[in-house]
C-alpha cells in the first residue's frame, strides 16, 4: 500500500496523529453521546399540552401490541390461542395478555383486592347498612354455586360482598372484540390477543424482545400471525433503515471508493477522503451533545448527509496536486476559495441554529460545526498526511474533455438557451399543476409503509381500541383537577356511548376516583368495632358466623385508613400499564381520554376538549417547514454576502451564485413539475445542493482562465484540466452517493437522495454550462 | 386461580356418575366387572341434587339439575339457585354463566384436572386399570351395595381433593362423594329412573 510504504517522518508523525485523534473522538462520542430516537426531534422546545399528548403515548410504560393469528380449523384456533396467550403470560417482558378470556394477573388482583373500596366505581351509601350487607352477603353465597362464584371460594371470607369482581368488571380494558368459543376473534375467525407491555412504545429494544416472543410462542403452535402496535412502527422502521443503510452505505462506499481509485489510482486518496468528514461529523456531534445535552438520531443522520458536502475539500486538495507541488502548496492555494464554500455553506448552516425546534437547530450546529471542522482538517492537516510526493496522475482523459469543451462555445451556448428553456417550461408544468406545494399528508413524513398502517388501524378496528387520532384533551392545575374534570365527563361519555355516538372511552378517572371521593367512601366504611356489630345482626338470618369475616374487617379497617391514592401511586403500582395517568406540562397538568370509533360527539361539554392529533401534528410540521425555509433564506442572505465579501467582483459573483441557485430552482420546479410535494427534508436537500453547487463552481476553471481567485502556478491549460477534473469527481461521488441512496425504501430517504443527485447534477451542467 | 381449577374437577367427576352400571357380574365380583358394566354404559339423562358443604357455612349449598351424556360428552346443568352448563368433552371443560359468560378450560392444563380426566375416561370406556397411575383405588362392597373410593396419589393433587368415593347399588352410581380442601364435602345424589 503506497500509503505506508513511503512514510516519511512527518507522515508518519501525522498518521498516528490522526489514530489517536480518530480513535479518541470516536470512543468519547461513543461513551458521552446520548442519541435521542424519539419524537422530540419534530416537536417544539416550547411544549404545550397539545404538543405533549403526541408523544406522551410513546414515552409513557404499558405500551401494548395488538396479534392476529390465522388457522385453518376453528378449534385448533381456540386452543392455539390459549397456549400463545399462557406462554406469553410467562414471559416477564408482558404486564398482562389477553384473548378474551378473563384473566387478572395476580399482582394486579392483589393491588385490586387491598384498594378495592377507594378504586373503581361508586360505592352506594347503603352498601354497609345491616340490610346491604345481608343482601350482598346472601348473593354471595349464592353465587358458590356455580362454577364462577367458585373461583372466589377462597376469597369469600375477605370480600363477602363481592366488591372485587366488581371492581374487576369495572376495567375497560376486560372488554374487547367479540368472543367466538370463548377467545376474541375478528368477522373473518381470526384469533385477536392483546398484549401489554411494562416499557414503552419507544424503548425500541423492549419492543424487539416482546416480538420477538410473539413469534416464537406462535411458532410453537405454527400458525401464521401479524402483529401491530405503537412501538412497532418505530421498531420496524428502525430495522428497516438499518437493513436500508447497511446495503446503501456499502454499495455507495465502495462506488466512492471505485470513483476516486479510477480517479487517482490509489489507495491513499480513496482512504484520506473520508477523514475530512469523519471528523466533522464526530466533532460536530460532540458539539450538539455538549450544546443541547443529547443528539437525536434523525439530527445526527441528516446533519451527517449535510456535512457529507466536506468530502469535496480532500478531493480538490489531491485532485489539484500538479507535478511540482507539495500537499501544502496545494493547500495554501485553494485555501481561499475553500473558506469561501465552506463559509457561505457554514453561515447558511448556522442559520438553522436560531430555530425554535430543537431538532433543525440540531442539525444546524451538527453540519456547520461539521464542515467548518472538516475545512480546517483539509487545509491544515491533511497536507502532512497526503505528503509531498505526487501521486494522483495526470488527468489525461480530463484534459481531451476539457479541450472538447473549449472548442465548442457554440454548443454550451445552445445548452444555456436549453436550460434556459427546460427551466420555463418547468416552471409552467409547476405553476399549472394543481398539486399543493407543500406536503401536508403527515403520513408520508412517516417512516411506516402504508401496509403496516392499515393493518394497524384495521387490528385497531378489530380490537375496538381508540384510533390515536381524536382524543379529549384535559387540563387542570394539577393531576387531581384533572382526573375531577375527567369524572365530571364520564357520564356524559356513558350516555355518548349509550347513544351510539361514541364506541368506547378510556379515562384515568374511571379506575382512579377523586381524592375527596376516596376520603368520601372511607368515611362510608364502618369502624371495625361498628363493622362487627352490623355483620352479626346481617348474618343472623345466614348459614354464616360473622367470626368468619376476619379478614374482611380488617380489609375494611385498613382502607378506611389508608393514605388515598394519587395518580403518581397509581402510575407506580401494577395496575400503572393501564392508567393513562396525567401529566406535567406548562402551568398545570393535562390527561387524555382515548376514545375508539366511532366517534360522534355533540356534547359542547365534550367538544371543547376534543382535539385531533393528526391536526396538531400537521400544525407543528407546518410550523417547522415555514421556520426552516425563513432561516434557510436568512443564511442563503448571509451567505451570499459572504460570497461578494468573498469575490469582490460583480460577474464573479454572479457566475459563482448562478448555478448553484438555479439548480436549486430547478430542481424545486422539476419536482414540483412531476407532482412531487415539497417537505422540511427537500429543503435540507436544497441546502445541501446549494453547498456543493457553490463548490463547483469556485473551483470550477474559467474557459478563458482568467479566475481572479486563482493563483495561477503552472500553464493555464494544464491547471484547468486539474481543476476540471476535481470538480467532475467531486460531482460524479455525490450524484452516485445520492442516487444510491434515492433506491431507498424509505420515502424520506429517497426524497433526500434523489433531489440532491438531481440538484447536483444539475449544478455541475449550470456550471459548465455558465462557465466563461 | 386453582379454586376454579379444583371445583372443575370436580365436576368432572360428578358427571362421571351418570354412567348407570347395569351387567350381569358372573362368578367372583371385582373391578374387571365393573369396568366391563361401565364400558357397556348406555347414555342418558339424570337428575341429581347436589349439597355443597363449604368450610366456613354452617349450612350446604344445595344445587339441582340435570346431567347428560352423549358419548364422550358430558354435560352438567344447575338449574337451581343459579343457571349455569358444564360441558366436558375428551379435552375441554367448557362453563356457560346465567349472566352470558363463556369460560373454556383444557383439561391438560393443570395436573389435577388431567389425572381427573383419565379417571372420567378410564371410568367412561371400563378400563379402570388405568387409574391405577394416578390413583390408589379401593373397590368395596359387593354388586348390590359397591364402594370405590379413589384417592389420588399425586400429593399436590391430594391437597386440593384428599379423596372422592362414587357409591352405587347394582348398575348404578348413586352417590359421589368429593372431598375438598379445609374439610369443604360436596355429595351428589342421582336420581335415575330405574329402566
Amino acid at each position: 500500500m503506497t500509503l505506508i510504504s513511503d512514510l516519511n517522518k512527518g507522515r508518519l508523525v501525522a498518521f498516528v496523529v490522526l489514530l489517536v485523534v480518530m480513535g479518541g473522538l470516536s470512543l468519547l462520542a461513543i461513551s458521552w453521546i446520548r442519541v435521542v430516537t424519539d419524537m422530540s426531534f419534530f416537536l417544539p422546545a416550547e411544549r404545550t399540552a397539545q404538543t405533549q399528548a403526541l408523544t406522551v403515548g410513546m414515552q409513557r410504560p404499558g405500551s401494548f401490541i395488538m396479534i392476529r393469528v390465522t388457522g385453518d380449523d376453528p378449534i385448533d384456533l381456540v386452543q392455539a390461542s390459549d397456549q400463545i396467550t399462557r406462554t406469553l403470560r410467562d414471559h416477564p417482558g408482558f404486564a398482562q395478555v389477553q384473548n378474551g378470556r378473563p384473566f387478572l394477573s395476580p399482582h394486579v388482583q392483589a393491588y385490586l383486592m387491598e384498594h378495592r373500596y377507594l378504586l373503581g366505581p361508586d360505592i352506594a351509601p347503603s352498601a354497609f347498612s345491616i340490610h346491604g350487607l345481608q343482601e350482598s352477603i346472601a348473593d354471595n353465597i349464592q353465587r358458590l354455586s356455580t362454577v364462577t362464584g367458585w373461583a372466589f371460594r377462597d376469597i369469600f371470607p375477605r370480600d363477602p360482598t363481592g366488591r372485587l369482581r366488581q371492581v374487576v368488571s369495572g376495567l375497560q380494558w376486560q372488554e374487547g372484540p367479540d368472543r367466538v368459543a370463548g377467545i376474541w376473534q375478528d368477522a373473518q375467525g381470526r384469533a385477536l390477543i392483546l398484549a401489554r407491555l411494562h416499557a414503552s412504545a419507544g424503548d425500541l429494544s423492549a419492543q424487539s424482545v416482546a416480538l420477538d416472543a410473539i413469534g416464537q410462542a406462535v411458532q410453537q403452535v405454527g400458525l401464521t400471525w401479524e402483529a401491530s402496535g405503537p412501538g412497532l412502527f418505530g421498531l420496524r422502521a428502525s430495522q428497516r433503515i438499518q437493513e436500508d443503510m447497511t446495503v446503501l452505505t456499502s454499495l455507495a462506499g465502495g462506488a466512492v471508493a471505485v470513483i476516486l481509485f479510477a480517479a487517482f489510482r490509489g489507495l491513499g486518496p480513496v482512504l484520506l477522503a473520508g477523514v475530512p468528514v469523519c471528523l466533522g461529523i464526530l466533532v460536530g456531534a460532540m458539539a450538539t451533545q455538549m450544546l443541547f445535552g443529547s443528539v437525536h438520531g434523525v439530527a445526527l443522520t441528516f446533519g451527517a448527509v449535510l456535512s457529507g458536502v466536506a468530502v469535496d475539500y480532500p478531493i480538490h486538495l489531491m485532485g489539484l496536486q500538479q507535478p511540482g507541488d507539495t500537499a501544502r502548496t496545494v493547500a495554501r492555494r485553494i485555501s481561499r476559495p475553500m473558506i469561501i464554500g465552506a463559509g457561505t455553506t457554514a453561515v447558511g448552516l448556522l442559520a438553522l441554529t436560531q430555530s425554535s425546534f430543537p431538532g433543525l437547530a440540531q442539525i444546524g450546529t451538527l453540519s456547520a460545526v461539521g464542515v467548518v471542522t472538516a475545512l480546517l482538517c483539509s487545509l491544515v492537516f491533511l497536507p502532512y498526511l497526503v505528503g509531498n510526493r505526487t501521486r494522483t496522475p495526470d488527468p489525461v482523459y480530463m484534459q481531451a474533455i476539457w479541450h472538447w469543451l473549449c472548442q465548442r462555445s457554440h454548443l454550451r451556448a445552445r445548452a444555456r438557451i436549453a436550460v434556459g428553456i427546460l427551466f420555463v417550461v418547468a416552471i409552467g408544468f409547476a405553476v399549472q399543476s394543481n398539486t399543493p406545494v407543500w406536503e401536508t399528508d403527515l403520513s408520508r413524513l412517516n417512516v411506516a409503509q402504508d401496509e403496516e398502517r392499515r393493518l394497524d388501524a384495521d387490528l385497531r378496528r378489530s380490537f375496538k381500541l381508540p384510533d390515536a387520532r381524536q382524543v379529549l384533551l384535559i387540563e387542570g392545575s394539577d393531576a387531581q383537577s384533572v382526573l375531577d374534570r375527567q369524572a365530571i365527563m364520564l357520564p356524559l361519555l356513558d350516555d355518548a356511548v349509550a347513544a351510539g355516538r361514541l364506541g368506547r372511552y378510556f379515562a384515568a378517572a374511571t379506575i382512579l376516583p377523586s381524592q375527596e371521593r376516596q376520603r368520601e367512601r372511607q368515611d362510608i366504611l364502618p369502624g371495625r368495632s361498628d363493622l362487627m356489630g352490623r355483620l352479626e345482626a346481617a348474618t343472623r338470618s345466614l348459614p354464616v358466623f360473622a367470626a368468619t369475616f376476619g379478614p374482611f374487617m380488617n380489609d375494611v379497617r385498613d382502607q378506611k385508613n389508608m393514605q388515598t391514592l394519587d395518580a403518581d401511586a397509581l402510575a407506580n403500582s401494577p395496575l400503572g400499564p393501564f392508567f393513562l395517568a396525567p401529566w406535567p406540562v406548562p402551568g398545570g397538568y393535562a390527561g387524555i381520554i382515548a376514545l375508539s370509533p366511532p366517534i360522534q360527539l355533540q356534547d359542547p361539554r365534550l367538544t371543547q376538549d376534543l382535539v385531533d392529533l393528526v391536526q396538531v401534528a400537521g400544525q407543528i410540521i407546518a410550523e417547522y417547514r415555514d421556520q426552516a425555509v425563513t432561516l434557510l433564506s436568512i443564511g442563503l442572505g448571509i451567505g451570499m454576502a459572504m460570497l461578494v465579501l468573498g469575490l469582490r467582483h460583480a460577474r464573479r459573483i454572479i457566475q459563482v451564485a448562478l448555478p448553484p441557485v438555479g439548480a436549486v430552482v430547478l430542481t424545486a420546479m422539476l419536482l414540483l413539475a412531476f407532482h412531487v410535494q415539497l417537505n422540511l427534508f427537500h429543503i435540507l436537500a436544497f441546502l445541501l445542493i446549494a453547498s456543493v453547487g457553490v463548490d463547483y463552481s469556485l473551483f470550477f476553471p474559467t474557459v478563458s482562465n482568467r479566475n481572479p481567485v486563482q493563483v495561477q502556478t503552472t500553464s493555464t491549460q494544464a491547471t484547468a484540466a486539474y481543476e476540471f477534473r476535481s470538480v467532475t469527481v467531486c460531482c460524479i461521488t455525490t450524484v452516485t452517493v445520492f442516487g444510491i441512496l434515492s433506491l431507498s425504501s424509505i420515502p424520506v430517504l429517497s426524497a433526500i437522495g434523489m433531489t440532491v443527485a438531481l440538484g447536483a447534477g444539475l449544478s455541475y451542467l449550470l456550471t459548465v454550462f455558465c462557465a466563461e | 386461580m386453582t379454586s376454579g381449577l379444583k371445583i372443575l374437577c370436580l365436576l368432572i367427576l360428578l358427571s362421571s356418575g351418570i354412567a348407570p352400571l347395569h351387567a350381569d357380574w358372573p362368578g367372583a365380583w371385582g373391578l374387571a366387572q365393573l369396568g366391563e358394566a361401565l364400558a357397556d354404559a348406555p347414555e342418558g339423562r339424570v337428575a341429581f341434587t347436589e349439597t355443597r358443604s363449604v368450610s366456613y357455612l354452617d349450612a350446604p349449598i344445595v344445587l339441582s339439575g340435570y346431567v347428560l351424556r352423549q358419548g364422550n360428552r358430558l354435560e352438567k346443568h344447575i338449574v337451581s339457585p343459579i343457571q349455569e352448563s358444564i360441558v366436558i368433552d375428551d379435552t375441554t371443560v367448557q362453563v356457560d354463566t346465567a349472566e352470558g359468560e363463556h369460560h373454556r378450560f383444557d383439561i391438560n392444563d393443570h395436573g389435577l384436572i388431567k389425572g381427573l380426566a383419565t379417571a372420567l375416561r378410564a371410568t367412561l370406556i371400563g378400563d379402570l386399570k388405568s387409574l391405577d397411575s394416578q390413583f390408589k383405588v379401593t373397590l368395596s362392597g359387593a354388586d348390590s351395595g359397591w364402594t370405590l373410593h379413589l384417592v389420588p396419589l399425586d400429593e399436590s393433587v391430594r391437597k386440593s381433593l384428599p379423596g372422592l368415593t362414587l357409591a352405587g347399588a347394582e348398575g348404578f352410581v348413586e352417590t359421589i362423594e368429593i372431598e375438598g380442601e379445609n374439610g369443604d364435602l360436596s355429595i351428589m345424589t342421582l336420581q335415575h329412573s330405574v329402566p
